[in-house]
């Protein structure tokens, strides 16, 4: 059966319609504690056909073409009343890999992970590393979508990832470094960029310092700077989420929840003047890089708060009919078995006009939050903490000495509100946005400047 | 499934050991939105897990659908490593079938039948949100070892929110009939319907917990029972041997792949048991694969996962009180349901997670109002240390962020930390 005849047997019951063939081919290796680990392949490929009948939608996945058969729906009740009917776009997007990942062989990957391992444990630290485990990814995604008119997408986006988990101890005190911050889209050149012997040595002396001196925070009412680990996530949990359109509509509602935004509208500010939040999908070379989205729509970047402003959500199809606006091309799958969703791509705060040193000057008696660890938000995307890894004391306009582990416990309406200043600097990590059920893990990048908010309560950890 | 399984076992000659495992799910996964429903999922899944083993080398596929599985276990395994940490299978060479019969919910499957869902959601009192998944699994496995595997069984799970304003409530079950809905969303409703904001100040307080809250807590407590987790340096269980107090003594959590009818052999075709991890409260065993238990010196529990041993299902067990009897305190903080759970430390096992649905403080049994969005602060270790009490009432349990099944009462927990934005 091919592409054409099930488009044509879903037609006769369905007027809007999506067909996909997606695959991901991924190979992970692990070394732990030093020791490699065979690596495993995993291939995930099939089709899916996601339609609408005015009423409910549709949506049915196999890897086998022929399991794709039209269901009459009898819903009496449903939630879609209808769907953005703009064109659809045809066209292809790709990102190129300059050194294949298929020409460099798996056992040097394994070779260059094993020798980091081995840099790591032989670092000259006060603290006892008690384990190294590096996780290491690489993953090619394909599709093609053919709407019910005929028109093409297709996508080719390599990724390469680096995950790793590191226990460390001193005395009493011991963290697990465990952190998302090397990904990209591309081929080997990804890895070999990082740079990842002089990128740990100066993460764990950073952390191993943390360990040694770091002093207790006392608690109160500072001024803060966020780095760009910090504000990617800020950008990411407390802007992103709730700036997706089904999930203010409550299609996400008994899931992740619902979103501040519920009740409010555009053009209502939310933050100060030095806030704006970008989702761009058309960045090259980021994890979260496409240039039309699933449901065919030409993507572009998204000013979601603008100056601290209301500016626009993210929207596919379905969320923009209800909304009465066109989709910004929001909509994605994460694989061949999962329907499209509104997702993010790679958001961040917009860089200004500042420079590091000039966020710090002025501050009294503050706190540089440099990364984190534990974090996490509520269901309407307004309360959040996060708890600094590493974090340094601001006096007198400088940074000083590390803290041990202060926490950051605001509200999003508080935090956006009270930022005065951000930096001329921008960088993006990598993310796994989760949403949906079934879930749908899918590679994102979040980022930002550095920023400097007043008067923000923090706390001592329990 | 078998057949095909075996033809592509005989094409792998060579190897130590030779693991061919299929998994074919088929789901109907009806999605509402405010008692309206917005779309119906007809899945098909079918991957095939599978390594190959010469020595201390082997090579592992995770691949759907009708790849040929010989042709890429031959060329992947020139890439295998040595290792010390690889798979090791089983010395079983039974041959074993478990088939559930389940022909009313085959039906609903293959039928694409809402009629009961819509029904059942339009007889609730408030507005309600959710998803339910009606699923069949079949799983076929053949080893080199000589056994010969063949698991099907039928599940019903869903959860459903309920809106009254701003208030909320949740509940979710784990089932094979469709009629668990019904009470699902009754107790939605019920925790829905409990209005009035109280403020809560940091400090900390007794708390109740719901099955939802301990379903999502066991989440997480299954990566610390993982034996791959304390040899990674990322469970707080790695401080601990067996036969240490690690929780109060009213603490007995096992996973249960039988009881719970789960899994009949592990990835491993080791048979599944039920185990207690913690019993009255001591340190019984981590979750074990055989290579891990090798290492480490344990025995297999049943729990392989290649390399990273999983739990299947949780219990824990019931106490003698009524939950009355647990709200009956000077004053107690309810929560109906929490969410993103994270970790700051694995080895220490600090963390936070957030309340959401029906986060009530209760005053000599009744309820003074909802306190909203406030967080437990603390660590596992204490968590389980200051349990006093567990209601007689269990209830299956399974959401989207408490996604392994868990048999739980309502849990008394003296003394945690809350924080609050």
């Amino acid at each position: 059966m091919d592409t054409t005849v099930v488009i044509k047997s879903f037609s006769s019951l369905f007027k809007y319609l999506e067909f996909r063939e997606h695959k991901i081919e991924r190979t992970q290796l692990m070394v732990i504690n030093g020791e490699p680990v065979s690596p495993v392949l995993s291939k995930s490929e099939g089709y899916s056909v996601r339609a609408f009948d005015g009423n409910s939608i549709f949506f049915t996945s196999s890897h086998n073409i022929s399991d794709l058969n039209p269901t009459s729906l009898k819903v009496k009740r449903g939630w879609e009343k209808g769907v953005d009917g703009s064109k659809r776009e045809s066209g292809s997007y790709e990102v190129e890999e300059k050194i294949k990942l298929s020409d460099v062989p798996i056992d040097a990957k394994i070779k260059e992970l094993v020798e980091l391992s081995k840099h790591i444990y032989s670092l000259n630290l006060k603290s006892k590393i008690l384990s190294v485990n590096l996780y290491y990814s690489e993953s090619v995604e394909n599709k093609r979508i053919v709407f019910e008119t005929g028109e093409e997408v297709k996508g080719r986006i390599p990724r390469v990832r680096l995950f790793y988990s590191i226990t460390m101890k001193y005395g009493d005190r011991s963290v697990t470094i465990s952190q998302d911050e090397l990904g990209n889209s591309g081929g080997y050149e990804v890895f070999k960029n990082w740079n990842l012997i002089s990128f740990f040595e100066e993460k764990l002396k950073s952390v191993d310092e943390v360990l040694v001196k770091g002093k207790g925070v006392s608690p109160g009412r500072r001024d803060v700077v966020l780095s760009s680990m910090l504000t990617g996530i800020i950008a990411h949990e407390s802007v992103g989420h709730p700036f997706e359109a089904d999930r203010v509509l409550g299609r996400e509602s008994a899931q992740a929840g619902l979103s501040y935004l519920v009740g409010r509208n555009i053009g209502e500010k939310i933050g100060s003047e030095a806030v704006t939040v970008i989702d761009d999908p058309t960045i090259y070379g980021t994890l979260g890089y496409y240039t039309i989205d699933d449901e065919g729509v030409r993507a572009r970047a998204k000013y979601l708060i603008k100056e601290g402003v209301i500016n626009e959500l993210l929207q596919d199809r379905f969320s923009a009919y209800k909304f009465g606006v066109m989709s910004n091309a929001s909509a994605r799958a994460s694989a061949f078995d999962r329907e499209p969703l509104v997702r993010m791509s790679n958001t961040f705060f917009k860089p200004g006009n500042y420079s590091f040193e000039e966020l710090v000057e002025d501050i009294k008696d503050g706190v540089y939050f440099k990364s984190y660890m534990e974090w996490n938000i509520d269901d309407l995307r307004v309360g959040e903490r996060y708890v600094g890894l590493e974090a340094y004391e601001i006096k007198s306009g400088e940074i000083g000495e590390p803290l041990l582990f202060p926490v950051l416990e605001t509200t999003t309406f508080e935090l956006l509100s009270k930022v005065d200043a951000v930096d001329n600097t921008l960088k993006l990590y990598p993310g796994t946005c989760g949403k949906g059920d079934p879930d749908q893990p899918l590679p994102v990048s979040l980022g930002g400047p550095n920023m400097r908010a007043r008067d923000i309560s923090i706390k001592v950890r329990e | 499934m078998n057949e095909e399984l075996v033809r592509i076992l005989e094409k792998l000659k060579g190897y130590e050991e030779v693991n061919i495992t299929k998994f074919v799910t088929s789901t109907l996964l009806v999605k509402f939105v405010y008692s309206e429903i917005a779309e119906v999922q007809r899945l098909k899944e079918v991957y095939t897990l599978a390594y190959v083993r010469k020595g201390k080398r082997f090579f592992g596929v995770s691949l759907t659908g009708d790849a040929d599985v010989a042709e890429i276990l031959e060329e992947g395994f020139k890439y295998a490593v040595e290792s010390n940490l690889y798979p090791i299978l089983t010395d079983n060479d039974r041959e074993v079938k478990v088939v559930e019969d389940n022909s009313y919910l085959e039906s609903i499957i293959r039928e694409g039948d809402v009629s009961q869902i819509e029904k059942e959601i339009d007889n609730s009192e408030y507005p309600v949100s959710g998803t339910v998944s009606i699923y069949s699994t079949e799983i076929g496995a053949v080893t080199s070892k000589g056994f010969n595997g063949y698991d099907k069984r039928y599940k019903v799970t869903g959860y459903v929110r309920a809106f009254n304003k701003e208030y909320s409530g949740q509940w979710g079950f784990f089932s094979s009939s469709l009629n668990d809905l019904k009470e699902s969303i009754r107790k939605a409703n019920e925790y829905a319907s409990i209005s009035g904001k109280i403020n809560v100040d940091d400090g900390a307080y007794d708390v109740v917990l719901s099955p939802l809250v301990m379903a999502n807590f066991m989440t997480y407590f299954a990566d610390f029972a993982s034996a791959f987790s304390v040899l990674t340096g990322s469970s707080f269980l790695a401080k601990y041997k067996p036969g240490d107090k690690v929780a109060s003594e009213k603490v007995t959590i096992s996973d249960v792949p039988r009881s719970g009818r789960i899994a009949e052999f592990d990835a491993e075709t080791t048979f599944t048991f039920d185990k207690e991890i913690i019993k009255d409260g001591v340190f019984k065993t981590l979750l074990y694969n055989n290579e891990l238990a090798l290492m480490m010196g344990g025995k297999s529990t049943g729990n392989a996962g290649i390399i990273y041993p999983i739990a299947f299902a949780f219990d824990i067990q019931g106490g003698d009180e009524s939950l009355d009897s647990l709200l009956s305190s000077n004053r107690v903080i309810f929560f109906n349901n929490v969410w993103y759970t994270r970790f700051q430390n694995y080895y220490e096992g600090s963390f936070s997670t957030v309340g959401r649905d029906a986060v009530i403080v209760y005053d000599n049994g009744k309820p003074l109002g909802v306190a909203g969005r406030i967080r437990i602060a603390d660590t596992f270790p204490r968590l389980l240390q200051n349990i006093e009490g567990l209601s007689r009432e269990r209830y299956w349990v399974k959401w989207w962020d408490a996604p392994i099944p868990t048999n739980s009462p309502y849990v008394l927990v003296k003394s945690l930390k809350i924080s609050k934005a």
